[in-house]
C-alpha cells in the first residue's frame, strides 16, 4: 500500500535524543512532512522546540493513529460491501476513542507542552484532541478555582478585579430556567 | 518552547482554540482569572463566535438592533436580556423570525410592515398576568421576537395580510393574523363568553382571521395548538394543529417545543419550499393556502388547456365529531387555475385561437370509495372563455367528504372558438386528480 513502505526516518529532539521512526508515521505532522517534500534527502530532521518527553509522546500518537488507519483501510478493502465494512469498523473508531482518551490522562504541564508540540508541528487531529482536554479541565470552574488549578500568578488590583467581575457578572448569575417572574411576584 | 507548566504561558491562536471550546461562562471565569488570560478571553473572535453560535448574530448588536462597540458586549446583552431560556431555544426562535422576515421581505413585503418588534419581559408577564395563565416557553421566546402584527380594525386592506394567510370560497374569506399580546388577551375575553370549553382548558387566542371565522387556540398548560371546528360553539369541537407527538414541553434533554413553534416552522418551510405563496385576493396580495407545485398540486394538458388543481382542508366549516358512516365530515375548498398555452389549443391537427368551457365533470373519493359523481353546466356559474397566454383563470368550489383521505378528478368539455360560435368539435379537458389529504398539520 504505502510507496514509501519501509523508508525510516530520524527526528532528534531539543535535548539531543534521536528517535527512528517510519516516514509514514512522521508525515502526520504537515511540519514535518513539508520539511521530508522540500528538502527530500534529509535523513535526521532537528525539532529544536519539542524535547524527547514530549517528543516520545507525540510519537506515540502518530504510531497509533497511522496503524489504526491503514488497518480500518484494510478492512474495508476485504470485507464485502460497504455495510459490512462499515459494521467491522465502528468498533475500532471506538477503541481509537478510548486509546485517545487515556493517552491525555497526563498531568497539566505535559498537556499544555503536548498542545505547543502538537501546534509547531501541525498534527491536527492530536491539537484537537489536546485542546479538548484543556478545555475540560477549565470549563465549569471560576475564577478562583482556575487560578488554584493552573497556579496562575494574579498580578491584578483589587479595583481592577472589582471592574473585570462587574463586566462579566452576568456569566456568574443562577441561570433562571424557570418563570422568571416568580422572583418578582 | 515549553510553558513554565502554566495555562498562562500559552498563547494566541493555540489558546484561543481552549477558549472557543469551554463556552462564554467559563470563558467569563477564565477572564477573571489573570492579566494574560483576560485578554485572550476577552477576544472579539472568539466572542463573535459565540454570538453568531448561540443568538444567530453576525453583527454586534443587542436585542433591540443597536450596534454596539464589540461582540462581547453584544453577547453580554443577550445573555442579560434572555437569561430566563434555555440558550437553544433563543437561537431556534431567533432564526425562525429572522427567517420569516426574510421571506416576506422577499415576497410579500407589505406583510413584514405590520411585524410588530418583539414584546417585553413585562410585556409578557402582564398578559399572562391579565389572563391566569402561562404561556409554554417556546412561546414566550417567539414573542419576544416578535409581538404579533399590527391589527388596525380601522385599515380594510390590513385584513389581507395575515402571515398564516387564507383563502376565499364563495363568501367565505379567511385570513389569518397572529395576534400582538393585547389582541390575544381581548380576543380571549371577547370569544370565551360564547365558548365554554375555553375556561375549563386554559387555552387562549393567537391566531384569528380579523373577521374571526377562524381561532386558532394554544392550550397554555399542554403546548399544544387547536383550531375550532364547526361545532366549537356547541360541542367545543377543536382540532389539534400539529402532531402530538411534536409537542415536547417535558423536562428532558429533548429541545423545548410547543404547538405554535412547530406551527409556524411548518408553514415557513412550506413557504420557503414554494408549496404554497402569494396571490392577489380582492385586489391585494395575501398568502393562500392553495398548494401551488406537486405533489398537493396536480396538473394536465390537454390539447393545449392546462389544468392546475389542489385543495384545502377547512376546519371551520367541518365536523370531524359528527356520527354516522355517511356523514359529511370533512370540507374541502379546492381551487382550479385554467389557461391557454401560448400555441393555442390544438385539436384534430387544426390550431385555434381560443376554446371556452362548457361543462365539468367530478369524481370525488373518499378512502377509494367514490362517494360523488357529478356533471354539471358551467364552473361557478361561468363560463370561462380561453386566450392564448392568458393570465390563468382561478375558482375555487368545495366538496365534503365523510372520511379522509380523499381525491377528486374530473374534467371539463370544451369547444374550440366560442359558446356562441363553436368552430369544431367539443373535447375533454382532463383535470388530473388531486388529493383531499389527512390534515396532519391545520393552517
Amino acid at each position: 500500500m504505502a510507496d514509501n513502505g519501509g523508508k525510516k526516518i530520524t527526528l532528534k529532539s531539543s535535548d539531543g535524543e534521536e528517535f527512528e521512526v517510519p516516514e509514514v508515521v512522521a508525515m502526520e505532522s504537515q511540519t514535518i512532512r513539508h520539511v521530508i517534500e522540500d528538502v527530500c534527502a534529509k535523513n535526521s530532521i532537528p525539532l529544536l522546540n519539542v524535547n524527547s518527553k514530549i517528543l516520545s509522546k507525540v510519537i506515540e500518537y502518530c504510531k497509533k493513529h497511522v496503524a489504526a488507519a491503514e488497518a480500518a483501510a484494510s478492512k474495508a478493502s476485504t470485507e464485502e460491501g460497504t455495510a459490512a465494512a462499515a459494521s467491522v469498523t465502528k468498533p475500532s473508531d471506538e477503541d481509537l476513542k478510548t486509546w485517545d482518551a487515556e493517552f491525555v490522562k497526563v498531568d497539566k504541564g505535559t498537556l499544555f507542552n503536548l498542545i505547543l508540540a502538537a501546534n509547531y508541528l501541525h498534527i491536527p487531529g492530536l491539537l484537537d484532541l489536546t485542546c479538548q482536554a484543556a478545555a475540560d479541565m477549565i470549563k465549569g470552574k471560576s475564577a478562583k478555582e482556575i487560578r488554584k488549578f493552573f497556579n496562575l500568578k494574579n498580578c491584578i488590583s483589587p479595583e481592577e478585579e472589582e471592574e473585570i467581575r462587574r463586566e462579566n457578572q452576568w456569566a456568574f448569575e443562577e441561570e433562571k430556567r424557570t418563570r422568571a417572574f416568580d422572583a418578582y411576584a | 518552547m515549553s510553558t513554565n507548566g502554566g495555562l498562562d504561558g500559552l498563547e494566541g491562536l493555540v489558546l484561543e482554540m481552549i477558549v472557543n471550546r469551554i463556552g462564554p461562562k467559563s470563558a467569563a471565569a477564565l477572564a477573571c482569572a489573570s492579566t494574560r488570560l483576560r485578554s485572550a478571553a476577552s477576544d472579539d473572535t472568539v466572542w463573535s463566535r459565540f454570538c453568531a453560535d448561540h443568538f444567530d448574530l453576525s453583527e454586534p448588536v443587542d436585542p433591540d438592533g443597536n450596534h454596539l462597540a464589540s461582540f462581547k458586549e453584544a453577547y453580554t446583552a443577550w445573555a442579560e436580556s434572555f437569561k430566563m431560556y434555555p440558550l437553544e431555544l433563543v437561537k431556534r426562535a431567533r432564526s425562525f423570525w429572522t427567517a420569516m422576515r426574510n421571506w416576506l421581505a422577499a415576497n410579500f413585503p407589505e406583510a413584514l410592515n405590520t411585524l410588530n418588534r418583539g414584546a417585553s419581559e413585562n410585556q409578557i408577564k402582564i398578559t399572562e398576568r391579565t389572563l391566569g395563565i402561562s404561556f409554554p416557553l417556546p412561546t414566550r421566546v417567539l414573542y419576544r421576537f416578535c409581538n404579533g402584527q399590527l391589527t388596525d380594525s380601522e385599515t380594510k386592506w390590513l385584513t389581507n395580510y395575515g402571515i398564516i394567510g387564507g383563502y376565499e370560497l364563495y363568501n367565505h374569506f379567511v385570513n389569518v393574523h397572529l395576534l400582538p399580546l393585547k389582541q390575544v388577551v381581548m380576543t380571549t375575553r371577547h370569544v370565551s363568553g360564547d365558548l365554554d370549553f375555553m375556561a375549563k382548558m386554559n387555552v387562549v387566542t393567537v391566531a384569528t382571521s380579523l373577521n374571526l371565522r377562524k381561532l386558532f387556540f394554544l392550550d397554555c398548560n399542554r403546548g399544544q395548538l387547536y383550531v375550532g371546528t364547526q361545532n366549537m360553539a356547541t360541542d367545543g369541537e377543536l382540532m389539534p394543529c400539529v402532531p402530538e407527538s411534536l409537542v415536547k414541553l417535558g423536562d428532558g434533554a429533548d429541545m423545548l417545543q410547543d404547538g405554535l413553534m412547530v406551527w409556524l416552522e411548518e408553514h415557513l418551510r412550506r413557504l420557503q419550499s414554494g408549496v404554497i405563496g402569494t396571490r392577489v385576493l380582492r385586489k391585494y396580495p395575501s398568502i393562500s393556502l392553495f398548494p401551488e407545485a406537486p405533489p398537493l398540486c396536480s396538473t394536465a394538458v390537454t390539447n393545449g388547456v392546462k389544468v392546475r388543481a389542489s385543495a384545502v382542508f377547512i376546519p371551520e366549516c367541518s365536523n370531524p365529531g359528527a356520527e354516522g358512516p355517511d356523514t359529511d365530515r370533512y370540507l374541502f375548498a379546492y381551487s382550479i387555475r385554467i389557461s391557454l398555452l401560448p400555441q393555442g389549443c390544438m385539436l384534430d391537427g387544426a390550431y385555434y385561437s381560443s376554446c371556452q368551457l362548457r361543462s365539468r365533470h367530478w369524481i370525488i373519493r373518499s378512502k377509494e370509495n367514490i362517494v360523488d359523481d357529478v356533471r354539471g353546466e358551467a364552473v361557478i356559474g361561468n363560463y370561462p372563455l380561453l386566450l392564448p397566454g392568458m393570465d390563468e383563470f382561478v375558482y375555487e368550489s368545495c366538496t365534503t367528504i365523510p372520511a379522509v383521505p380523499g381525491s377528486i378528478e374530473g374534467s371539463f368539455t370544451f369547444v374550440p372558438g366560442r359558446l356562441s360560435k363553436p368552430e369544431g368539435r367539443e373535447f375533454e379537458v382532463r383535470v388530473a386528480l388531486f388529493m383531499l389529504e389527512e390534515p396532519r398539520y391545520i393552517f
